[in-house]
């Protein structure tokens, strides 16, 4: 039992080594990532340039009602009488009849403004984000309709569960100071 | 100490020992209730849902068949509406109930909590026996169970991996599929695209874009002290071409006044395996033709196509050789009006030698031209709204095809390589455009000179951004698909992210540059004027990692192949390999 | 007539594909001549970034409070308090992001991918526990950390985990932190955040999974103390070795032990260690001759861990999106598939050729076979190093908490009688008589 002090000492010194290794790596760590780091944070969003409309964001959020809404560019929309994002593809009648309606949720407000122009606006309490009016206004309109994270929503997951079921990568990090991609605002 | 029996029949009898046992018996069924609710509605109504889902559908198509039924269009009506009432009610249902839920397991566990307290067990050490055995025998049991983990998952492994050793179905059945075919037909005069991809077939590499994709390449040199140079070899004529490799073997290009030759290097050793010749132009216009010093009369960079290689020089001449030297045909474009020298580089597709021919001062002569990389006939040709460039065309697949990108004041155009018919254009350029453009992420990427970087969308055939900043007014940009660089001839390095175009820093770096820069793993290669060689780490913020010097003045771009660099100085091509 | 134009649109976009769409704007803004007004969209913002800088002081702040709780105040109910109010900032409020656990991954990606941003305040809460942790031990898993907490507050009826089970589940622990690190290295995603078993419970809104993990997790909990922590927790095993190698760690009781033995029990998760008895004298030659031979054992399990690990990357690498839309791609074009996924179709419209894909793919392949490797002979080291450690002759003279294992919860300082003295002076004529017939028993 006499090598015991003698045990004991060697152990704390080991231990002081590992400790003045494990603060010194700390610190270095600290250096070198902080330098990487940033502020502000980065937040989600989608690129509506490579978004294809696939319709996982409806069902992948965590959130039970998606933070992704359908977002309209105005400055960017025909006013068009026949929306193809807002009708069906092969619509029996222009009116807001739930019939002739591509929204499965009814979210598109269809207006009348002026002989030949229609006004579109997204009802967000209703958005799910599936994206159909988006396909659809892109395929034969000006592509005004886009999908966008809406951040008075988003929780900002650090893994975003729609971002790793996103066929076509289109959710990007943002700094939080410009958190929208906006069709018309580039 | 009163009796255990006795001690329980006092506790029952506690007013508050019973409220304690009511409440967490009445919060242990709320929070059942709660939780088989939830579940029930989750589970059944997204059943509902989907099922109603396909009858509103059903009822649709019943409508589109029978447009004029009023009676079927109200009752899709009213079914809708009862359907989105549902799905509201459903959602605030489960939002209400997880707050619910959640609440009342607090509850629960604070009752449990309380219920506890009334029969809070004294701590009462049991004798201890005797220690030293026991000791003994838990490290043996714990030995026993991480050795038995330790197996278990090892064999787990081991198992997983016998499972997935095989490689991919995919591949061998392509492969396969390929070689099936070869026989049947008669073996193409040019190489496949898969080809291409592993050579560096034209200006820029197979996408020209500046990208290497190959492995091992050097990242340090000394070209003074013979440090890592395989092999350096003197180049007959002077031109400011970039070198190509196809397989086992380089090209470029050199010229004079009154001479215009074709080089072909062994890629081992670096000898000269030929030299072709291409005569100059006949036509009276050489009298005015006015090439810049700068210029010189080998700029472009031949391109090949696996079977010919061909050239275009200053005064519009192409030349074509197969891959052994013998000239195949020589074809007169006529001498190129143009401010500081024709200089826009070839591009290879299949069997066509894609040629942008820009030229004048307004828009006019201009054109975009594919001959027949065997035989120098005309294939195609389209008229270019612009006046001259020094831009090279870029064969690269966009949505399901191929397309021929050009830039060119104020057109980007994206063409087809079949027939040569427009397929899309935007107008976002001005001034004398020498940068190439590049494909990536999707957008293609253009510099107006000194003025300022346009990310284009082809699909839509709209500029998503444009960003200012010291731009280049030579060197092509540079991209991995989410960062943007672009390399101004004084060295202003500059970095943009390609989602909205924000700078994100522009350093200042020594000396002048030519080469355009060039992205290896997650590297730049930016090739200095006076034959310094930067490397900068392909990241958000600058970060310069080392440098090599190569002892001579360099203007061409690299040229990349399986662990190797080709890189050629104003009088010597050097081959740079790692010595082991 | 509108409509006519856009009937020939349809039928031109039919007949041409839609990927030859060719002008800017099929249709040209309209020219109103009503006072009509062109809304905008609008854009709601998302938390301040002043939001960040509390966080990062919110969490300092409880961190030093948790280090004079534990170290100076003593007091469980205080710690609870704390855990409590924790529960609710870190986890409901701020729906349990960001937290130190799942910044292993993005300080990872950070590391290995420099286009990554890592938010500063994710770097903080990285390191700060960690720091804190080489001072004070485990502080963090005691009152700050929210998992932790919320499992803590569920611990009813604890049943003791025998030392042997405990152990070779940690080995679980020590494959998900490498897993996790593999992943985030090669960029195939954020294991940690996606399998966070409270998070449904933080955020109130789950898929079902999730919420069915957390449950379990809950549950479990009511009878086998912090079954996260001690399991799964993959910063629970860096703040375990910062624990170890702590300056100060959490003591039992106030004073000196005077092995009374009431604390035995105390620890649900069995991190209080009795003092040790006489190692056996006899079986001491054959004791040394093990250690020898583990030592030995140790390079070869490395090398078969190596090798398990090179041989799974093919494997592992599937979860990487791109070696798995390269996949994909390669099948579509082998004709072995017919329709084209999402994915593929989103591909084709990057303008990458399919030998980048691929290129890119064995590239990403080569970095999970080094990675699998790594991580096979990582794990092989870490089961090494365990049997080691078990199989040395360590001397314990007092009750003493695990520094590595001891969370910090405070359950046993009430257990101390020593303890009991100090918060209530007046017990002491009372106590003493029994202390000393304890300590005569000892």
């Amino acid at each position: 039992m006499n090598n015991k002090p003698n045990q004991l000492s060697r152990r704390q010194l080991l231990r002081e080594g590992f400790w003045t290794v494990s603060i010194t790596a700390a610190g270095a760590a600290a250096a070198v990532l902080a330098a990487r780091s940033r502020r502000p944070s980065m937040v989600w969003q989608i690129d509506p340039f490579k978004c294809i409309g696939c319709g996982r964001c409806a069902t992948h959020c965590v959130l039970s009602e998606s933070a992704v809404k359908c977002v309209h560019a105005y400055s960017m929309c025909g006013y068009c009488d026949l929306c193809t994002g807002y009708f069906d593809p092969d619509p029996k009648a222009l009116d807001t009849g739930a019939e002739h309606q591509l929204c499965p949720t009814g979210a598109i407000r269809r207006r009348f403004v002026e002989e030949p122009y229609f006004e579109f606006t997204i009802d967000e309490s209703r958005c799910i984000g599936c994206g159909k009016c988006v396909v659809g206004c892109a395929a034969f309109g000006n592509g005004s309709l886009f999908l966008q994270v809406r951040h008075d929503r988003c929780l900002n997951c650090n893994e975003c569960a729609i971002a790793r079921a996103c066929p076509s990568q289109a959710f990007v990090r943002v700094p939080a100071d410009r958190p929208y991609l906006m069709k018309d605002q580039r | 100490m009163p009796d255990s029996t006795e001690q329980k029949f006092l506790l029952r009898q506690n007013p508050w020992y019973q409220a304690a046992v009511g409440s967490a018996i009445v919060s242990a069924v709320f929070v059942g209730v709660i939780a088989v609710l939830l579940a029930v509605q989750t589970y059944h109504l997204k059943g509902t849902d989907s099922r109603r889902t396909a009858k509103l559908e059903m009822l649709r198509r019943q409508y589109q068949s029978a447009p004029a039924d009023e009676a079927l269009a109200g009752e899709i009506r009213d079914f809708d509406a009862r359907l989105r009432r549902d799905q509201f009610a459903r959602l605030q249902f489960v939002k209400r109930g997880v707050v619910l839920l959640t609440a009342s397991l607090a509850v629960l566990v604070g009752t449990l909590y309380w219920l506890g307290s009334f029969a809070r067990r004294l701590p009462h050490p049991e004798p201890p026996g005797d220690l030293s055995p026991q000791q003994v025998a838990r490290a043996m049991q714990t030995r026993t169970a991480v050795t038995l983990t330790l197996v278990i998952m090892g064999a787990a492994g081991l198992y997983m991996a016998m499972r997935t050793s095989e490689p991919p179905a995919a591949a061998p059945a392509a492969e396969e599929a390929a070689a099936a075919q070869e026989p049947a037909a008669p073996p193409p005069a040019f190489a496949s695209w898969q080809q291409m991809q592993r050579n560096w077939p034209v200006f820029r590499g197979p996408e020209g874009a500046g990208i290497c994709r190959f492995e091992k390449i050097p990242t340090e040199w000394d070209g003074p002290s013979g440090k890592n140079i395989r092999w350096k070899t003197a180049i007959p004529l002077p031109g400011h071409n970039s070198p190509i490799v196809w397989e086992d073997r380089i090209f470029l290009t050199g010229a004079s006044e009154d001479s215009r030759q074709v080089y072909c290097f062994d890629a081992d050793t670096g000898s000269l395996l030929w030299t072709g010749t291409v005569p100059i132009s006949s036509s009276p216009d050489r009298e005015d033709m006015y090439i810049m010093e700068d210029t010189g009369y080998a700029a472009s960079t031949a391109a090949v196509n696996g079977a010919y290689v061909a050239a275009i020089f200053a005064d519009g001449q192409v030349g074509c050789f197969d891959l052994e030297g013998r000239r195949q045909w020589v074809r007169s474009l006529g001498v190129p009006n143009s401010a500081y020298g024709y200089a826009s580089s070839l591009a290879a597709w299949e069997d066509k030698l894609i040629i942008q021919f820009d030229q004048d001062y307004e828009p006019g002569r201009s054109k975009l031209m594919a001959l027949d990389f065997a035989a120098g006939t005309t294939v195609w040709q389209t008229d270019r709204p612009v006046p001259n460039s020094w831009t090279t065309p870029t064969v690269v697949r966009l949505g399901d095809r191929m397309q021929i990108l050009t830039s060119g004041s104020p057109w980007v155009i994206g063409y087809d390589p079949a027939n040569g018919s427009e397929l899309w254009r935007v107008e976002c350029l001005g001034g004398d455009v020498a940068p190439t453009q590049i494909v990536a992420g999707g957008r293609v990427l253009v510099i107006e000179p000194y003025t300022k970087l346009a990310a284009v969308d082809p699909a839509a055939g709209q500029v998503l951004w444009e960003a200012g900043g010291s731009l280049p007014d030579i060197c092509s940009p540079l991209s991995d698909g989410r960062l943007v660089w672009t390399l101004s001839s004084e060295g202003t390095l500059s970095g943009y992210d390609i989602i909205d175009g924000s700078r994100l820093y522009a350093e200042e770096l020594d000396g002048f540059f030519m080469a355009s820069p060039s992205l290896i793993g997650d590297m730049l290669m930016l090739v200095g004027m006076k034959g310094r060689t930067l490397w900068i780490r392909a990241g958000r913020a600058f970060e310069m990692i080392s440098e090599c010097e190569l002892g001579e003045e360099i203007f061409a771009s690299p040229a990349f192949h399986p662990g190797r660099i080709y890189l050629r100085g104003t009088n010597h091509l050097y081959c740079i390999e790692s010595q082991p | 007539m509108r409509r006519g134009i856009l009937t020939v649109w349809i039928l031109s976009g039919l007949l041409l594909g839609t990927a030859s769409a060719e002008t800017v704007r099929r249709f040209p803004p309209p020219q109103f001549e009503t006072d009509y007004v062109m809304p905008t969209a609008t854009e709601p913002p998302p938390r301040a970034a002043l939001w960040d800088t509390l966080d990062s002081a919110v969490l300092l702040g409880t961190l030093l409070l948790a280090v004079w709780l534990i170290f100076f105040k003593r007091r469980r109910s205080w710690i609870v308090a704390l855990m409590i109010f924790s529960v609710l900032y870190f986890g409901f409020w701020r729906k349990g992001c960001v937290c130190p656990i799942g910044a292993i991954g993005n300080v990872t990606v950070s590391l290995f991918d420099s286009g990554y941003a890592l938010p500063l305040v994710v770097l903080v809460f990285f390191l700060l526990p960690l720091g804190i942790g080489l001072f004070y031990g485990r502080v963090f898993c005691g009152a700050v950390c929210p998992l932790g907490a919320i499992q803590d507050l569920v611990v009813l009826r604890p049943q003791p985990v025998p030392e042997w089970l405990e152990t070779a589940l940690r080995l679980g622990a020590w494959l998900y932190l490498s897993l996790s690190v593999l992943f985030a290295a090669t960029g195939s995603g954020l294991l940690i955040c996606r399998y966070d078993p409270f998070i449904a419970f933080f955020r109130l809104s789950s898929n079902s999974s999730l919420l069915i993990l957390g449950i379990l997790f809950l549950g479990v909990g009511v009878f086998i103390g912090r079954p996260y922590c001690r399991f799964v927790c993959p910063y629970g095993l860096l703040l375990r070795q910062a624990g170890r190698l702590s300056r100060r760690h959490v003591t039992i009781t106030p004073d000196e032990c005077i092995h009374c033995r009431l604390c035995e029990e105390a620890c649900p998760f069995g991190a209080i260690h009795a003092p040790t008895a006489p190692w056996p004298e006899k079986t001491l030659a054959r004791d040394r001759r093990r250690l020898v031979f583990l030592f030995v054992l140790l390079l070869f399990l490395i090398a078969a861990g190596g090798w398990i690990g090179y041989r799974l990357h093919p494997l592992l690498a599937r979860a990487n999106p791109t070696v798995a839309l390269a996949d994909q791609v390669q099948s579509m074009e082998a004709g072995l598939r017919s329709e084209p996924t999402d994915e593929i179709r989103a591909f084709r419209t990057t303008g990458q050729s399919d030998e980048a894909l691929y290129a890119q793919r064995d590239e990403i392949l080569s970095s999970f076979a080094l990675g699998g490797t790594l991580v096979g002979m990582f794990m092989a080291l870490v089961a090494g190093v365990k049997l080691i450690a078990v199989s040395v002759r360590r001397v314990r003279v007092d009750y003493e908490a695990d520094r590595a294992g001891c969370l910090a919860c405070g359950r046993c300082f009430a257990y101390c009688p020593r303890q009991r003295l100090r918060d209530n002076p007046a017990e002491r004529t009372v106590s003493n008589t029994s202390l000393q017939k304890e300590a005569a028993n000892a």
